[in-house]
């Protein structure tokens, strides 16, 4: 079957410094066509995208779309040649509506026809088809324009969505979909999806697979990039692998399993962390009762929740991002007032979160750049952030620079942070090094409690594994461990006992842990997976 | 004096209070909504004063055109100034409070320079031409308020035209649109195709010229001479007002109108003559602002990239 290449990209090279991100790359899209892009993080997927969406320019090589050779100065110009990326973080306005969010995209774009775009240019009404404005006016904005605009496309394109809402009250799912529409709204001809599903549930990753077969069916061609294996084997026509900035395999889906794929993306064999049976003591720990807990907007985040974890044994709260697991987790840890309920550890209320800390809690926040480490800092004063260590190395108040670095040097050759030299500021290590810094100061002092949030978002897999290993040492040590995650095959595969977060409540789904399907419907709100 | 007149008379002094406020007030909504927080509008606002007074000083051989001169000078000198904030702001990316805080400092000082080079030490202030105030036919006969409401000068009524013409342009132009946008997240723009340095800079020279015009109308209407450090905190208390008004011109307008107020009743009650310390009234205006902000606007919602410096590579 041969069918024609509508973007080529040949021998692509893009280096920053002395770091090269894309190395002589090579790769094919044809009309009509799924091609998914696996690679590790860092592998160079999402430059190599943003290479071909214009928000970089190529050190060397060559694109050639529809049979022309171009270089993007700019997405302007790429969007003019019918390509459009939905980013893995949205590119939406979040306090204008869905209507305004489109405007913008299709006022910039809507004198395609050789006139060049003007603001006086074009004050007289634009041209209708049957009372549907195919394009917007580029000086006035009509509000009544842009809401029966983006009816039109959402009809066109069956992408249901209404038009006069403001995006911030929108679902994660509806976000992207806005995103899929702004890129259609200027007959975007290859769509570039970053990480698309990292944010949905399974059964919104069910819809937009359709919603994918249906743009497939419309001739347009997709460049679907991931790191999720089944995902890809489902959706993918073709496949692209990249390691550090190499292509290392291409072919189509189906030709290789998902093991063989794993090879391709590591490098190497992967020895899983296994799930070995465990048995849960009957010492409480953490005994959360009836807690509810407001939000950033007063609404109730967390809604009356209990949940108890024992000596011996982790509890995975597993669910879709913002439903509350943030708001539960802060609110453990004193982080966050509550409204009612009570937090009780090792049978003490303590108030405070340096009480809390003091009996024996550490805590890995979601998001290590903001919440977990100060990136300007050294790795050595990140380390010594922890209360516990504080402690120990100072006296009356005063740290002592060479006991510091002595018990910095000690953490970090534990757990193994590379570069391993104390000061050195966070910022210059990856992010796994950066995660092993929070793990290293919130596990050494062997907390009795440990409360994880998606400690491995966003690492490689040898990353999250050295995450998950040290998870599961704390749990063999007889320590208690809450893990929070969104990603459900962390949560199934390390906890022993499982619940499911959504909007605000929590439900015990242990016995639904072979059951993904029964687990996605929880994850979206149905209280009885049964149904 | 009867309780109508006193009223009328507090009217009167109220909308010519807001006005200068009122426009360095216009200016900062437009710049703010679209992420630059412009800390400077103090200073430009006295750049423009000054310069507003030299204009008119130096075509007062044309009385009738002298003023005009000087109301445009004023503008452009607010212009200029902003164009230096833009420079370290956008093109170096500054740190926005830091630059802002500079470019007050540096006109209270750069406005006394100069006036006392071009009049020297005089005892008494020069006076220029400057706008009169003139009767809007038929309006100003309303009986009650007509008056009060419709006997100023020009620029009052400038200013309250800016009103519509900038919410029209916010709310109902594709370019206003995507000022809003820039100030909520510039990538989200850039990623369509929008130059974000150059939205904002268009948007920050707009306020700047809004500040200085605000300026120019210290010292071309009302009270016609320029004294060193004659804004007063205008242009914080401008600031204030965009907080207040909920980054939005109309509630700006109300607030403008709220904090004219003050001022008209820091000199009405000077002139009743109780027997009070004068600088309470003095401080007044200034409590005002204080207390609003800190009890009665909730909790307000700023553009979301408001004073963040715009670097596309990240």
């Amino acid at each position: 079957m041969e069918t024609e290449n509508i973007l080529e990209l040949q021998k692509l090279t893009k280096a920053f410094g002395d770091l090269v991100a894309v190395d002589n790359v090579d790769f094919e899209l044809q009309a009509g066509e799924i091609h998914a892009i696996l690679g590790e993080n860092g592998a160079g997927k999402s430059t190599l995208m943003n290479l071909i969406y214009g928000l970089h320019q190529p050190s060397d090589g060559n694109i050639r779309i529809f049979g022309e050779s171009k270089i993007f100065k700019s997405p302007r110009d790429a969007i003019t040649s019918g390509i459009g990326m939905v980013h893995q973080h949205f590119m939406l306005i979040e306090n204008l509506t869905v209507a305004e969010n489109i405007a913008l995209t299709v006022a910039k774009f809507s004198s395609k026809d050789g006139k060049t775009a003007s603001i006086e240019s074009d004050t007289e009404s634009p041209p209708e088809e049957n009372g549907i404005p195919s394009k917007l006016s580029t000086f006035r904005y009509k509000k009544n324009d842009a809401i029966r605009l983006t009816e039109a496309l959402s009809q066109k394109f069956g992408l249901a969505v209404d038009p006069s809402v403001l995006v911030r009250t929108l679902s994660v799912g509806l976000k992207q979909r806005v995103e899929i529409l702004k890129a259609l709204a200027v007959d975007a001809r290859i769509l570039i999806l970053d990480e698309p599903t990292a944010v949905l549930s399974p059964q919104e990753v069910t819809g937009f697979f359709k919603i994918l077969r249906a743009l497939q069916a419309d001739n347009r061609s997709i460049i679907f990039i991931s790191h999720k294996m089944k995902e890809v084997l489902e959706i993918s026509d073709r496949i692209t692998v990249l390691r550090h900035g190499k292509k290392v395999y291409h072919g189509k889906t189906g030709e290789l399993s998902a093991p063989g794929l794993a090879r391709e993306m590591l490098g190497e064999e992967l020895s899983e962390v296994e799930r070995k049976e465990n048995k849960a003591t009957t010492d409480l720990v953490l005994n959360v009762s009836g807690l509810t807990v407001p939000g950033s907007r007063n609404e109730n985040a967390v809604l009356d929740v209990s949940i108890q974890t024992y000596r011996g044994e982790i509890v995975g709260i597993a669910g879709v991002d913002g439903n509350g697991q943030r708001e539960l987790a802060e609110a453990i840890m004193g982080l966050r007032p509550i409204t009612s309920g009570a937090v009780e550890i090792l049978g003490r209320q303590p108030s405070g979160t340096k009480n809390i800390r003091k009996c024996g809690v550490g805590y890995i926040p979601e998001d290590r750049r903001t919440m977990g480490i100060i990136t300007s800092f050294s790795i050595a004063d990140n380390l010594m952030l922890n209360i516990a260590h504080f402690e120990h190395l100072a006296k009356r108040g005063v740290i002592s620079q060479k006991a510091k670095n002595r018990a910095a040097t000690q953490l970090i050759n534990t757990y193994d942070i590379r570069p391993s030299s104390a000061n050195i500021p966070a910022f210059a290590l990856s992010g796994g090094n950066q995660q092993k810094i929070v793990l290293a100061r919130e596990i050494s002092p062997q907390p009795e409690l440990l409360i994880a949030v998606n400690p491995t978002r966003g690492l490689d897999i040898n990353a999250a594994q050295y995450v998950h290993q040290n998870l599961f040492a704390q749990r063999d040590q007889k320590k208690s461990v809450l893990l929070i995650s969104t990603e459900l095959d962390e949560v199934l595969q390390m906890s022993d006992r499982l619940y499911v977060m959504s909007r605000g409540k929590l439900i015990e789904a242990t016995a639904h842990r072979d059951n993904i399907e029964a687990l996605g419907l929880l994850m979206t709100g149905e209280t009885d997976p049964d149904v | 004096m009867d309780i109508i007149a006193i009223l009328e008379d507090i009217l009167a002094a109220t909308i010519r209070g807001a006005t200068p406020l009122l426009l360095a007030a216009l200016g900062e909504v437009v710049a703010q909504r679209a992420g630059v927080i412009n800390i400077g509008i103090e200073g430009m606002m006295l750049i423009g004063a000054l310069f507003g007074m030299v204009g008119s000083f130096y075509t007062a051989g044309l009385p009738f055109l002298a003023p005009w001169v000087g109301l445009f000078v004023a503008g452009l000198s607010g212009l200029l100034t902003a164009a230096l904030f833009a420079f370290f702001a956008i093109r170096l990316r500054g740190d926005q409070v830091v630059i802002g805080t500079a470019i007050t400092l540096l006109a209270l000082g750069f406005t006394e320079v100069v006036y006392v080079r071009l009049f020297g030490k005089t005892g008494s202030p020069q006076s220029v031409p400057y706008f009169k105030q003139f009767d809007m036919p038929f309006l100003s006969q309303i009986p009650l308020f007509g008056d009060a409401l419709f006997t100023h000068n020009i620029i009052v009524f400038i200013a309250f035209l800016f009103v519509p013409c900038v919410y029209f342009f916010l709310y109902h132009t594709q370019l206003g649109l995507r000022v809003r946008a820039c100030g909520e997240h510039p990538k989200a723009i850039s990623t369509v195709g929008s130059n974000v340095s150059l939205l904002r800079t268009m948007c920050l020279l707009f306020a700047g010229a809004m500040a200085g015009i605000g300026g120019g109308y210290l010292s071309l209407a009302d009270v016609p001479i320029f004294t060193p450090g004659m804004t007063a905190g205008r242009g914080f208390i401008a600031l204030a007002i965009v907080i207040f008004g909920k980054w939005h011109p109309v509630k700006a307008f109300g607030a403008a109108l709220l904090f004219g107020l003050g001022f008209a009743l820091e000199n009405r009650f000077q002139a009743f003559g109780w027997d009070v310390q004068y600088q309470w009234f003095l401080m007044l205006p200034f409590v005002l602002c204080l207390a609003v902000l800190a009890g009665f606007v909730g909790k307000a919602e700023a553009p979301l990239a408001l004073g963040k410096p715009y670097d596309p590579s990240e």
